[in-house]
Parts: C-alpha cells; sequence; structure tokens
C-alpha cells in the first residue's frame, strides 16, 4: 500500500485513464480492506477482554489435558495388546515409552510456558489492536508452537514408517528373486547369492511381523496431524480470504456500476431524426472481481485435497501446512 | 464331430475326368467341403513323439520328491523336539556345524571331480557362512519375541502353507547335466524362501535364544544348502541316490517314532505313495494318453541348435 501512496504522489494528469483507475481501485480496496480489519479486530479485542477470565482458565485446563494427557493415554492403550491387534510387544513398548517420555518433556516446558499465559493474553488482545488478520496469524503461530511435539512424534513415526515400507518393498524383490534395475526403471529377474537371500529372507520375516506395530503408532500420529492440519487450513483459509477481499469493488459496483466497467457495447437508438448511437457500459461480471479468490480456492484445494493428504499418508510423507509464500500478487481489476 | 458332406451333399457327380485335388483356387465339380472318403483324416497321427515310461527309473526320479519331503519332516521333528525340550540345542548347534563341515567337504570333493571346474573360492565361502552365523545370533533375540502377540493356530497354519509351497515349486528335477556345474543357479528362490520364513516364524514359538538360533541355522542348512548337494548326488549314481534317500527317510522316522507313532505310520505311508505308489499309476495312466497331432497344427520352426 505504501507504495501505492508513493506512486500516487507521481500521478500525471495524462496517464491512461484505464491504468489510473486500476491503481486507484487497488489503492482504495487496500485501505477498506484494513479499515475493516481494524474495525473486526477492535470488536473481537473487546470480547477477549471482557472474557480474559473465562478464555485464560478454559486455556489453562483444557490445553494439557487435549494435548498430553490424552495422548499419553492413548499410547499406553495402544501398548496393552488393544483391540485384538497382534502388536509386538517389545517394540511396542519402546514406541509408547519413547513417544511418552518426549511428550512429558514438552508438558515441562508448557508448564513454564502456561505462568506466562497472561502476558499471552495481553499481547494477543494489543496484536487485535492491529487488525483481526493479526490475530488469526498470531493463533496460528500459537497452533503451531503448542502442538510441536505432536508434530515431533509424527515426524519420527512417518520416518520409521518410511524407511520400513522401503525395505518390505525392496526385500519382498528379493523374495521372489528379482530386483529393481534403476536405468530401465522396472525389476528385472537376478540371480543373488546364496548368504544375501538367506539374510533378506530373515529380514524380509522379520520387518513384514514388525511391521502392523509400526504401522499402528504411524496412524495414531498421522492421523492428530491430520486434525491439526485440518484447523491449520481452516484458520488460512479465512486469513487469505480476509486479506483480499475485493470490497471497494464491491461497494462501486453495487453504488455505481458505470466506474466499474467491463466491456462496452453501442447502443443505437431509433429516433425521429435517424438514430443515435450511445457508447454504454457493461458492469464487470462477479467472476472477474473475484477472480483471484478463485485461484486462491484453487491452490489451496491442491494442496489440502482428500486424495492428496491420504497418498501422503500412505506413504509416509510428512503432512505439511500451505506454504507461505504469500497468498498471490495483489487483486487487480 | 465328423462332418458328413461326402454323403449328403453330392448334388454333382463326380466325373472321373477332372481328378480332386486340395485346392481351392482351381475351379472343378466338387462342392468346397468335399473329401474323397478314402482321404479322411488321413493325416492324423496320435502319440507321435511319446516314449512311454519305464516303472524303475520313475522310482529313482521320485525319490527326489521323497527326500525333500523327508527333510521336511525331519525339521518338524526337530523343531517339535526343541519345543518340548527332548532335543538339546546345543547338541543341535554341533551337529549342523558339522553338517555344513562335512557337506562342504563332499561338495568340493565332487567339485573337484570334474576338471572343468574352476577351483572354488574358500574365502568367500568362509565368509558368507560366518556372516548368515553372526547375523543369525546377532538377529536371534529379536526373532523370539516376534509371534509373541500372535496365537500359536495361526503361526501353525501359515507355517503349513509356506512349507506346502516350498515343496510344491522346489526344483526336483533330477538330469543334472554334467556341463552346468560351473553355474550353479537358485533357479526356485521362492521355494527356499518360503522355507527360510516359515522356519524363522516356527522358531519364534521356542523358549530361548540359543534354541532359537539353532533352529534357524539347521533350517538354513536343511533347505538352502542341503538341496545343492543334493542335486550334485545325481551326477554319481543311482545307488547314491537311493542311499541318500533311504538315509533321510530312516532318520525322520527315527526322529519321529518316540513323538507320535502314528504319525510316524502317515509318513512312511506317505513315502511309499510317492516313492512306489504315484509311479505305478504314472506308468498305468499311459494307455490312456492320447495325444492327437495333424497337419492343422501350428507349425514349429526346427531350429539347428536342437
Amino acid at each position: 500500500m505504501l507504495y501505492q501512496i508513493t506512486q500516487w504522489r507521481y500521478h500525471q494528469p495524462d496517464e491512461h485513464v484505464a491504468l489510473s483507475s486500476i491503481a486507484y481501485n487497488r489503492h482504495y480496496n487496500s485501505i477498506w480492506v484494513i479499515l475493516n480489519d481494524l474495525i473486526i479486530g477492535l470488536a473481537f479485542r473487546q470480547f477477549l477482554c471482557q472474557n480474559r477470565g473465562v478464555l485464560n482458565a478454559i486455556v489453562a485446563d483444557g490445553l494439557e489435558s487435549t494435548l498430553a494427557v490424552r495422548i499419553q493415554r492413548m499410547l499406553l492403550w495402544l501398548d496393552s495388546w488393544p483391540a485384538g491387534l497382534k502388536l509386538n510387544t517389545e517394540l511396542s513398548r519402546f514406541y509408547s515409552h519413547g513417544f511418552i517420555g518426549l511428550i512429558t518433556r514438552w508438558t515441562k516446558l508448557l508448564h513454564h510456558g502456561l505462568s506466562l499465559l497472561p502476558a499471552i493474553s495481553f499481547v494477543v488482545e494489543t496484536a487485535s489492536l492491529l487488525g483481526m488478520t493479526m490475530t488469526l496469524s498470531l493463533s496460528l503461530d500459537l497452533i503451531s508452537v503448542l502442538t510441536a511435539h505432536l508434530h515431533a512424534c509424527h515426524f519420527i513415526s512417518s520416518t520409521i514408517y518410511r524407511h520400513v515400507l522401503l525395505l518390505i518393498g525392496s526385500l519382498w524383490n528379493l523374495f521372489r528373486g528379482k530386483r529393481y534395475n534403476i536405468l530401465r526403471n522396472r525389476t528385472d529377474p537376478w540371480d543373488y547369492d546364496v548368504d544375501q537371500m538367506l539374510l533378506g529372507t530373515i529380514l524380509f520375516t522379520l520387518a513384514a511381523h514388525l511391521f502392523p506395530t509400526i504401522l499402528v503408532y504411524y496412524t495414531l500420529f498421522a492421523l492428530v496431524r491430520l486434525g491439526i492440519i485440518v484447523l491449520y487450513a481452516s484458520c488460512e483459509t479465512l486469513l487469505a480470504f480476509m486479506n483480499h477481499f475485493p470490497l471497494f469493488a464491491l461497494m462501486l459496483r453495487s453504488k455505481d456500476h458505470q466506474r466499474l466497467p467491463g466491456d462496452t457495447y453501442l447502443q443505437v437508438n431509433h429516433t425521429a431524426l435517424g438514430c443515435t448511437v450511445t457508447v454504454e457500459s457493461h458492469p464487470l461480471p462477479y467472476a472477474v472481481v473475484f477472480a483471484q479468490y478463485a485461484g486462491l480456492w484453487r491452490r489451496l484445494a491442491r494442496h489440502y485435497h482428500p486424495i492428496r493428504l491420504g497418498k501422503r499418508l500412505l506413504q509416509g510423507q510428512v503432512l505439511d501446512t500451505f506454504p507461505r509464500a504469500s497468498t498471490g500478487p495483489p487483486l487487480d481489476y | 464331430m465328423i462332418p458328413d458332406s461326402t454323403t449328403e451333399s453330392l448334388p454333382v457327380q463326380p466325373d472321373t475326368a477332372v481328378q480332386w485335388r486340395k485346392v481351392l483356387w482351381e475351379r472343378c465339380p466338387y462342392p468346397d467341403n468335399f473329401i474323397p472318403p478314402d482321404s479322411f483324416l488321413s493325416a492324423l497321427r496320435r502319440n507321435p513323439n511319446f516314449t512311454p515310461y519305464s516303472y524303475w527309473p520313475l522310482v529313482f526320479m521320485c525319490c527326489a520328491i521323497t527326500q525333500h519331503v523327508g527333510t521336511v519332516f525331519v525339521f518338524l521333528a526337530i523343531f517339535v523336539g526343541l519345543k518340548e525340550r527332548s532335543v538339546d540345542a546345543r547338541v543341535l548347534l554341533w551337529v549342523s556345524v558339522s553338517c555344513s563341515v562335512l557337506g562342504y567337504g563332499i561338495w568340493e570333493i565332487l567339485h573337484s571331480s570334474h576338471p572343468s571346474n574352476m577351483p572354488p573360492n574358500r574365502s568367500k565361502a568362509f565368509k558368507s557362512s560366518l556372516l548368515v552365523f553372526l547375523a543369525l545370533m546377532g538377529l536371534a533375540p529379536v526373532l523370539r519375541t516376534l509371534t509373541a502377540a500372535t496365537s500359536s493356530d495361526s503361526i501353525w497354519a501359515l507355517s503349513a502353507c509356506l512349507f506346502l509351497l516350498n515343496t510344491v515349486l522346489a526344483d526336483h528335477s533330477c538330469s543334472m547335466r554334467p556341463g552346468s556345474f560351473t553355474q550353479e543357479r537358485l533357479t526356485f528362490v521362492l521355494s527356499m524362501n518360503a522355507a527360510i520364513s516359515s522356519s524363522v516364524v516356527l522358531a519364534s514359538r521356542l523358549p530361548d535364544d540359543l534354541s532359537v538360533f539353532s533352529l534357524v541355522l539347521f533350517a538354513v542348512q536343511l533347505f538352502a544348502l542341503f538341496p545343492l548337494l543334493r542335486h550334485r548326488f545325481w551326477s554319481i549314481s543311482t545307488a547314491v541316490q537311493a542311499l541318500v534317500t533311504l538315509s533321510i527317510t530312516a532318520v525322520s522316522l527315527v526322529l519321529v517314532t518316540p513323538l507320535s507313532s502314528a504319525i510316524a505310520t502317515m509318513m512312511t505311508g506317505i513315502y511309499i505313495a510317492i516313492t512306489f505308489i504315484a509311479p505305478g499309476v504314472l506308468v498305468w495312466a499311459q494307455q490312456y494318453k492320447n495325444e492327437i497331432r495333424g497337419p492343422w497344427d501350428v507349425a514349429i520352426p526346427r531350429l539347428n541348435w536342437i
């Protein structure tokens, strides 16, 4: 916006009228969106200030029980041969103890953090003065800091899962006496040595029996991560839509649609003397006004597409949030 | 079905002057599907290149299957013995180590008796056997607890399926050409792998690490190395073959009889059925062989290398 203001000063009267109109629209749209943002932020701040005590109590009570205790209880449940799952006892114990230890460490840190809760809520309230989008961004950052332990657990379990999957795939080839030919991108028959075959077969049997345990723990953390991702996705969608709402364009269009021309046409009126031709303009269609939104929505939908997420989940890749490269160039009409 | 057009569709009396030929591009007074009655199916040949099997060579060939089934039974008997602690794991370990040394010696003697073979690579064999030995020793504690949570019934079913796969896919061929000594190909890799993974699964039911280790080592001897050695006996004589078969069946019966005499009886029945009855059935069934060949078959190109 600063750039737009500086450009405004050098505005020359003989500039092309279409370009200046675009600059005008952009400029005022930015101002409108920012003012709106500020107004909503102020209202939200009022809400936060009035319910400060209640909100702080809810956060202080709920945070540890949801983020740590529930997960730990789940891990203990998985360790005790749940629901007829054939888990390997030793590996399962290793997994659950390791993760419980990690979460306990994080809980200690959380206790330090909870003593800062009044300060944090004050910061959030103050940030609301700068606009609703600021509050949203801050809460997104808070979510990612508060769920860092879950992210770490997911990262560890998905790394193990991915490698075991790869191991089983290549050992299955060995089991059948084949080998992946990287030059021709296919599997060829291959004569392994006897010792290779023996070790490979024993390792394959081992990995195949340990795989359910690894899969179960991976599934737990992948589902938790998926829940966090859904929360993230909704917040980010809201944020992106608030940052780019074409408020000024909509207002102009409803007030006087001649000021937001899409294209022109010639109107021929028959009169007694012959005919008069006037130039009229179509208003800009809504599809064009919201074109940027459509693109943004497409990018968001592509990133958070259920099939894509499911595929990444099965392949054991880390589920990531929307890339933070800002949400596109400014809107122009 | 035989087309009876020869009797029905003869509207034109065959002119004796025009000789019938089996060509469609020539105009002649016969219908298209006409064929002279005496030349109908004259080119049919039954069982053209069929050499009937005789009984005793078939019995010797079936010895390969009997040996394989016998090794599986020996392994199962040893497993039951280890599980019920009637076989000492240390004894089994020493037996399998000495068997492997002995087997390697025999293998090398057979190898060097053939002049066209390259000298055996002893250091490589020693290195890979040491590698397998140490890796099994390291993995034994993991293998012991591998299937602790799985019920025994599913383990028995799994190992039975894998042994069945092993027996069905195993290399029962016995026409060992002397020239193919140099490259010992593991043609039936899947069979060996099925047996090894089945024995790993069975070993995971055993109570202590040493018995797991010795059982898997014994399985490696029995299912990976012994078939290679057994295959070489075919080049010596049928007497050696019969001796090996007899000793394997005798060992398996001796091992099984103290466990259950009913199973021993059943095993004897299986051995007799495979070795003596099955070849007899095959010889008897040869009279029903009826392979029809004729000029309508797809032509097979004759290449020079045959």
